[in-house]
């Protein structure tokens, strides 16, 4: 568990960070958004000490990091940072050992662990082992800074914009596969992201950020549906507001379950934006729904746009 | 101006410009000047300056009366092919047929000298001295220069100059032991002091790699100063810019004072040999000198470095001191070597002017040559100086190139 406690940067006359308290369970994913400056970035750095704090406290599984030594902090640490910062010097396998030789893993395990991350993230190793960083391209480099930061396997990880530059259809890919390594290893990941589709998808807790101070944090679903400020609203919805509502609701919420339709069902976990997604597909206005005990049941359009209660 | 007089413009520009990539591609100006300029020396001025002895001072003697007609024929021929090479359409064919010319003519133009100094002590015995005249620098400055500028469009990579370089010094030597060159002034001031002259090179090095020993941690130390402490660059730039305005002789001697003190009140230190004069003073001085540009290529080099790339660094959890030696300072390397190299080039000339105090070196000789007016003897002295600074600065250059190959450039 993470815990910032009224974390407070000042860089001159700017307030980065102002009086930030987040408190980030064990093995979930939060999402720092916001405007650009708003202060995401050193939040992150104020967690691995890469700067220091002007008041406040930063706890890691209850411990006060300010009594740790920052090496070995960092070290325990996987950091995306978010201009991509690969050392140039080094082949991409050397760059992905970084912390691993810090800590002193054998040379095997190393090997091992360079070929495993590079497949992770869609990079063939025998293609790509040897190139140095300049050889690759944006897009690239910035999944080798995502292998660097998960070598050492930490419990933590900092991800600044980590799938920034990459393509819609490879970003959907890492971000399954960082939703998968989250749900295999239980990580707890804070990603700083532009994108708020990338956070609904992935985090079960969202921060919004504005000037340095916390305006709303809660699960994806809390901050569409009930937005504290016009800034919210307008940060997280926005015109596709409704739309991103559906892709945060699952089937089951609205699913008639005495009523059954036949046909090819739809899991009841899936969310609506699937399921409106299928209706459109097959000009249907009724889904089968099936859920996980095996109960029938049936999603009407109606249904889908009805009954939700928006606004604060 | 309106668009439409800019349109009638535009057409005539642009022959102008294409007559002038045309000048461009049929002649090598530089080269045309260079051939003009030898022409002209051959034609006007001595090739060798002959005088009864070593004191005296020669007259000068042009090429065609100073040896025999076939060897004056060969320089001649090869400086006419120089000026065909000038004047063919640019391209690799031109560059190689420089290279390979002026190669010839610098070898062909030395060898000619050389027997040109035969012939005199043939003639007029061994108390008669031939010295190298203005036509002969002309020509062999002239061609060495065309030979760098062509094999530098041929073949940039350093290690390739240095292994033509190489090659053409080794052809120079080799005529040089053959003794071919042996009735030369210049060789003959060799033979007088062939006893001490290797012990005259080493102590020069030495001197050189002493004031490095010192200057390269201090310098290197001020570097990361600056870098890390923003306030003090100022001071200490300001500083040691001061140090390298100091006139090399002033900081000579005014190091005799201090240091004569210090050993006369602590006289052991006379039995390490140090003192007022000598090579104490001399590696001080020269270590002052070196601290400037090393400070300030570490501190260029280190700051060059991506800031990204350390804060990654930093952030993956390694120490400072990793950071500096296994990122900063790897990254800084193409720097750093470049300021080694102007360092080891500077104090190698320096190093001349500590003999003055005492401290030895090739300065002896220019010293000695200057005492007894014997110009030779003060080229013997300046030429390896030159020399030795050119073998160091290829020799760092290629360091340089072989540390940084695969690099991004
Ligand atoms: N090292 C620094 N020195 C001075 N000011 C800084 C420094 N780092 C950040 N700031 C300022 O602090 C504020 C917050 O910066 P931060 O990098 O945290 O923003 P961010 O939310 O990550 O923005 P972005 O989305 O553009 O990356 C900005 O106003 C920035 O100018
Ligand atoms: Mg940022």
């Amino acid at each position: 568990m993470i815990v910032l406690d009224r974390l407070t940067k000042h860089f001159g006359a700017t307030t980065a960070v102002d009086q930030l308290s987040l408190t980030v369970p064990t093995g979930s994913i939060c999402a720092l958004v916001g405007p650009s400056g708003c202060g995401k970035s050193t939040t992150l750095r104020l967690i691995n000490r890469l700067i220091e704090p002007d008041g406040g406290r930063v706890l890691i599984d209850g411990t006060d990091t300010a009594g740790l030594a920052p090496v070995t902090l960092r070290r325990r640490i996987g950091y995306v940072i978010q201009s991509i910062g690969l050392f140039p010097h080094w082949s991409i396998a050397r760059n992905i050992s970084t912390v691993p030789e810090l800590l002193g893993w054998p040379e095997a395990r190393i090997e091992a662990r360079v070929d495993e991350l590079l497949d992770l993230v869609g990079l063939d190793p025998a293609q790509y082992r040897e190139r140095r960083p300049h050889e690759l391209s944006g897009g690239q480099q910035q999944r080798v800074g995502v292998a660097r930061a998960l070598a050492a396997d930490p419990d933590l990880l900092l991800m600044d914009e980590p799938f920034g530059a990459l393509d819609p259809v490879t970003r959907d890919g890492l971000q399954a596969a960082l939703i998968d390594i989250q749900a295999r290893t239980g990580k707890t990941v804070v990603i700083v992201t532009h994108d708020i589709d990338e956070a609904i998808r992935l985090a079960s807790l969202i921060a919004v950020l504005d000037k340095g101070r916390l305006i709303q944090q809660g699960a994806p679903r809390d901050l569409l549906s009930r937005p504290v400020t016009p800034f919210v609203e307008a940060f997280v919805g926005g015109p596709h507001r409704g739309l991103r509502l559906l892709q945060v609701t699952p089937v089951g919420e609205r699913t008639d379950y005495g009523n059954v339709t036949s046909g090819e069902p739809i899991a009841a976990e899936a969310t609506l934006d699937v399921a409106l997604e299928r209706m459109v597909a097959g000009s249907i206005d009724r889904l089968p729904v099936r859920d996980r005990a095996g109960r029938q049941g049936t999603l009407s359009l109606a249904d889908v746009v009805a009954r939700e209660v928006t606004g604060p | 101006m309106t668009l439409a007089s800019d349109a009638a413009l535009a057409p005539a520009v642009e022959a102008s410009l294409a007559r002038r990539k045309d000048a461009e591609a049929r002649a090598n100006p530089l080269l045309v000047l260079i051939v003009t300029g030898m022409v002209v020396a051959l034609g006007s001025l001595g090739f060798v300056a002959v005088a009864p002895n070593r004191i005296l001072s020669g007259k000068a003697v042009p090429l065609w009366s100073a040896v025999e007609p076939g060897s004056a024929l060969l320089v001649g021929a090869l400086v006419v092919a120089l000026g065909v090479a000038a004047l063919v359409r640019s391209g690799p064919w031109r560059d190689r047929m420089t290279a390979i010319v002026a190669a010839a003519l610098l070898i062909a133009c030395v060898a000619a000298a050389g027997h040109a100094g035969s012939l005199v002590a043939a003639d007029s015995g061994p108390i008669a001295r031939t010295s190298l005249g203005a036509a002969f620098w002309i020509v062999a400055a002239g061609s060495a220069f065309a030979l760098a500028d062509a094999t530098g469009r041929l073949a940039p990579h350093p290690l390739a100059q240095a292994a033509i370089a190489a090659a053409v010094v080794s052809l120079l030597a080799a005529l040089a032991f053959s003794g071919a060159l042996s009735d030369l002034s210049l060789a003959r001031e060799f033979a007088n002091r062939q006893s001490v002259y290797g012990a005259e090179v080493v102590r020069h090095m030495a001197l050189v790699g002493g004031a490095l020993a010192g200057a390269l941690p201090i310098g290197g130390v001020l570097g990361v100063v600056a870098l890390r402490r923003p306030g003090w660059r100022k001071p200490l730039f300001g500083t040691l810019n001061l140090v390298q305005t100091i006139p090399s002789i002033a900081i000579f001697g005014l190091l005799i004072g201090p240091l004569s003190a210090l050993a006369g009140a602590a006289p052991f230190l006379r039995t390490l040999g140090i003192g007022g004069i000598g090579a104490a003073p001399a590696v001080i001085a020269l270590t002052l000198y070196g601290l400037l540009p090393i400070a300030r290529g570490t501190f260029t080099g280190l700051a060059s470095v991506p800031e990204p790339v350390i804060d990654a660094a930093r952030g993956m959890g390694l120490d400072e001191r990793q950071i500096l030696w296994k990122v900063s300072i790897p990254l800084a390397l193409p720097i750093l070597v470049a300021a080694l190299r102007v360092v080891v080039v500077q104090l190698t000339g320096l190093t001349v002017v500590a003999a003055l105090i005492g401290a030895g070196g090739l300065g002896s000789f220019i010293f000695q040559g200057l005492g007894q007016t014997a110009t030779d003897l003060i080229l013997l002295g300046a030429l390896s100086a030159i020399v030795l600074a050119l073998i160091a600065d290829l020799a760092l250059r290629s360091l340089g190139a072989v540390l940084t190959s695969g690099r991004p450039s």
